[in-house]
């Protein structure tokens, strides 16, 4: 396979994972939400980004021409944290409600901004998928930036709270745009789109909003640049559980 | 007799409110209707949607840990519906004036109920491969009875929730029939399953008709048209041919086919421990509890700050 | 915690499920304002296909009247020249087992001449209306039609919510029919 669609390849894969791994912080929200109908939205939201990640992951799976499901099944379930690509916000435990709205709000344009760069991707696959979860995305957009402008213009305590979840998760956002050394090629040939023009987009659009909802930008704070490969502490422990079963019984079809 | 039953049977408008039901009428909100009536609907709706709530947690903590992509996709839609289900259930009990404050209140402080067959632990992955077979196998034939009661906004709901309900059986059925024939891990897990959510299962359907007052009462009112024993010989008489063909066994030594009926005959349940559960001394009950009042207390900051937002549009826009 | 704690007010919701069929109420939410509710309305009521649009409406907007029960009077309303007028969004249940649908709209100066008016105008006497409800059309939020991509798209991928999606069936046969020719063998 050539260089740039081995770099694709690679590209999509720390999609797909960071698409997993909020998931699963999400759906650890499951029957425990502030009330019945975020019970039911914030579900639905971790429904869509499992899905994303299928959907990544079996455009990787078709770059190398691999059996889909079994094979995205086993870099789910079968990696360990090391060989995961996903960036650190995802890793991050829930915290409170101001803190996962955030953090899925940060995401969700993180992702906008990507999807629409990757709707003229010279690799057709990815720019159909692109075309599919958009409209997806526009909805996930939709919720949680209604909860950031109404978190943080709510009350005395919900604005100190997702204050503090901004101060939390200003220096982890920006690793939405980092890449893996070997997905930089796909970005040199116009496959996937430029990361810091990406970010610039996001940037401008979170700040609108952030300050639409009367927060305060954290300034001066260091971005965590360590890349694709280096996790957090929580990601073995998330592993551990997310692999639990599949790995007692490495053979089994369930 | 029905708590609240204090309606002269010659009352002129109780008899042609039953004449109504009779003719196959449905009851809506602002009709008249005996207080018995609305109580005991406002109880049993409210309850139904509890239990929806409540099963979201032995299943829902099983998500993080499905061992393929596709398990995951499942059970969050399935997970998610339940949510969506106790929704048109809430819905339904406030069309007769119960508000939701009012109802989650009870369920917190243990007034309420709600069914007990989720007051038993998910200990293993196989669990929820049997929960979708058999406890919500046993759900829909209560559901689809439901589905024609009496009372209009109850009945509708059910119609939907019997939609949606489908898939939820199917998946686990399919979960079901591939451990079973799958790895000597899965056989057993599976099997260890069947034995521990056999007899919860049956005790959804209730106490024995014998056992459960109520009911002529619910018949004549058409919300229920069918009794607790024949609903669970129904589900019997369905189930269990079906686990015998791929390789399960039951934890009755009893259960043997009357020949003569067709029937499944089965063993005597447990209603010691079917009591116990339903009184909340069951395995689970406090944890269930305690969940869901903890979501609502830690949630109670975040409900405020919304309504405040709310209110501040109201007043500017 | 007290029982006073919000559980959010309530709003009804009313889906259309192709451009071509009036909107029908299929219940309600809760939520803090009408654009959550919006939001929380297709969360609970869209997840799967078959929807073209959803309208939600404070409950407490809602004036409802039964079929059986007399109007008082029975007259026409009057309005009065200088009384002023809005729409009111009108739905009526003619089925034993159906609900609230859209029948359409009248101009009144108050909700109970809506009802009055609705009643004399928009009944049909072959099928008349068992329970009748109307609102101002002011109250009623609406999703936009640019907007259906993204809130009513995403129920129709997802197959896996259909009970065709799964092999329980398929399985089950495949799995008798062997039973059947392991015993038809054995007894040979």
């Amino acid at each position: 396979m050539s260089e740039p669609l081995e770099a694709l390849a690679e590209y999509v894969l720390a999609m797909a994972d960071d698409e997993l791994i909020l998931s699963h912080r999400d759906s650890e929200w499951t029957g425990h939400a502030p009330i019945l109908e975020e019970d039911i939205a914030f579900t639905n939201i971790a429904l869509d980004e499992m899905g994303h990640a299928a959907v990544w992951y079996t455009i990787r799976a078709e770059l190398l021409g691999a059996e889909p499901e079994a094979y995205s099944d086993r870099l789910v379930f079968q990696r360990s944290a090391e060989d995961y690509r996903c960036t650190p916000l995802v890793e991050l435990p829930n915290g409170d409600w101001a803190f996962s709205m955030l953090r899925q709000y940060l995401f969700d344009i993180g992702e906008k901004v990507r999807l629409e760069g990757l709707l003229s991707s010279g690799h057709t696959p990815i720019a159909h998928a692109a075309a599919k979860l958009r409209p997806e995305e526009a909805y996930h957009e939709r919720h949680t930036r209604a909860w950031v402008l109404r978190l943080g213009q709510g009350t005395p305590e919900s604005r100190g709270r997702m204050q503090a979840a901004l101060d939390g998760l200003w220096s982890f956002a920006p690793g939405l745009f980092a890449l893996d050394p070997s997905a930089e090629p796909a970005s040199q040939v116009g496959l996937v789109p430029d990361a810091g023009r990406l970010r610039q987009r996001w940037e401008d659009e979170v700040k609108m909003t952030l300050n639409e909802a009367g927060l305060t930008i954290p300034e001066g704070v260091a971005p965590v640049t360590d890349g694709r490969r280096k996790h957090t502490e929580h990601l073995a422990g998330l592993l551990t559980e997310l692999q639990s079963v599949a790995r007692a019984d490495p053979i089994a079809a369930w | 007799m029905i708590e609240g039953d204090t309606q002269d049977l010659e009352d002129p408008q109780a008899q042609a409110f039953e004449a109504r039901i009779a003719r196959g009428e449905k009851v809506e909100p602002r009709d008249w209707m005996p207080e018995a009536y609305r109580k005991q609907l406002i109880r049993m709706i409210s309850q139904h949607a509890h239990s929806e709530i409540v099963g979201m947690l032995p299943e829902g903590a099983w998500i993080t840990r499905a061992p393929s992509l596709r398990r995951k996709l499942v059970l969050l839609s399935k997970v998610q519906d339940e949510a969506g289900h106790g929704e048109y259930l809430y819905h339904a009990a406030e069309t007769l004036g119960a508000t939701r404050e009012e109802m989650i209140e009870a369920l917190h402080s243990g007034n309420a109920k709600y069914a007990s067959v989720f007051n038993y632990p998910t200990l293993s992955w196989a669990d929820i491969g049997v929960i979708g077979w058999f406890v919500d196998g046993a759900a829909i034939l209560n559901q689809t009875m439901l589905a024609k009661c009496s009372y209009g906004p109850y009945s509708r709901a059910m119609v939907r929730i019997c939609a949606e309900e489908s898939f939820h059986k199917k998946q686990g059925q399919e979960m079901v029939i591939l451990m079973s024939g799958g790895t000597p891990n899965q056989r057993q897990m599976v099997q260890d399953a069947v034995n521990r959510w056999w007899w919860p299962t049956l005790m959804m359907f209730g106490p024995h008709d014998t056992d459960s007052p109520n009911t002529p009462q619910l018949v004549r009112w058409k919300i229920k048209t069918r009794t607790n024993d024949e609903l669970r010989q129904t589900f019997i008489d369905q189930m269990v041919p079906e686990i015998m063909v791929l390789g399960l066994s039951l934890p009755d030594p009893d259960l043997r086919l009357d020949e003569v009926t067709g029937h499944w005959r089965h063993g005597e349940i447990d209603w010691d421990e079917f009591w116990r559960v339903v009184g909340g001394n069951g395995p689970c009950n406090q944890d269930r509890l305690a969940a869901r009042r903890k979501a609502h207390d830690d949630g109670s900051w975040v409900r405020r700050a919304l309504s405040a937002y709310a209110a501040r549009q109201v007043q500017t826009g | 915690m007290t029982v006073d704690d919000t559980q959010w007010p309530r709003f009804q919701v009313f889906k259309q499920d192709r451009l071509d069929v009036p909107f029908e109420n299929v219940g309600s939410v809760h939520a803090p304002d009408a654009e959550m509710a919006l939001q929380n309305a297709r969360d609970v009521f869209v997840r799967r296909p078959d929807c073209a649009g959803l309208w939600v409406v404070p409950a407490e907007a809602i004036l409802e009247e039964s079929g059986r029960v007399p109007t008082a009077g029975g007259e026409e309303s009057q309005g009065g020249g200088t009384a002023s007028t809005e729409a009111f969004l009108v739905f009526v249940k003619q089925d034993q087992s159906g609900t609230h649908i859209y029948r359409g709209q009248v101009e009144a100066p108050s909700p109970t001449h809506a009802l009055i008016l609705a009643r004399s105008s928009l009944d049909d006497p072959d099928r008349p209306g068992i329970v009748w409800w109307v609102c101002p059309a002011r109250a009623v939020v609406r999703s936009e039609p640019d907007e259906a991509e993204s809130m009513f798209g995403p129920a129709r991928g997802k197959l896996y919510r259909q009970p065709g999606y799964y092999r329980a069936d398929s399985m089950m046969r495949a799995i008798k029919a062997r039973r059947r020719r392991e015993q038809d063998e054995a007894s040979e």
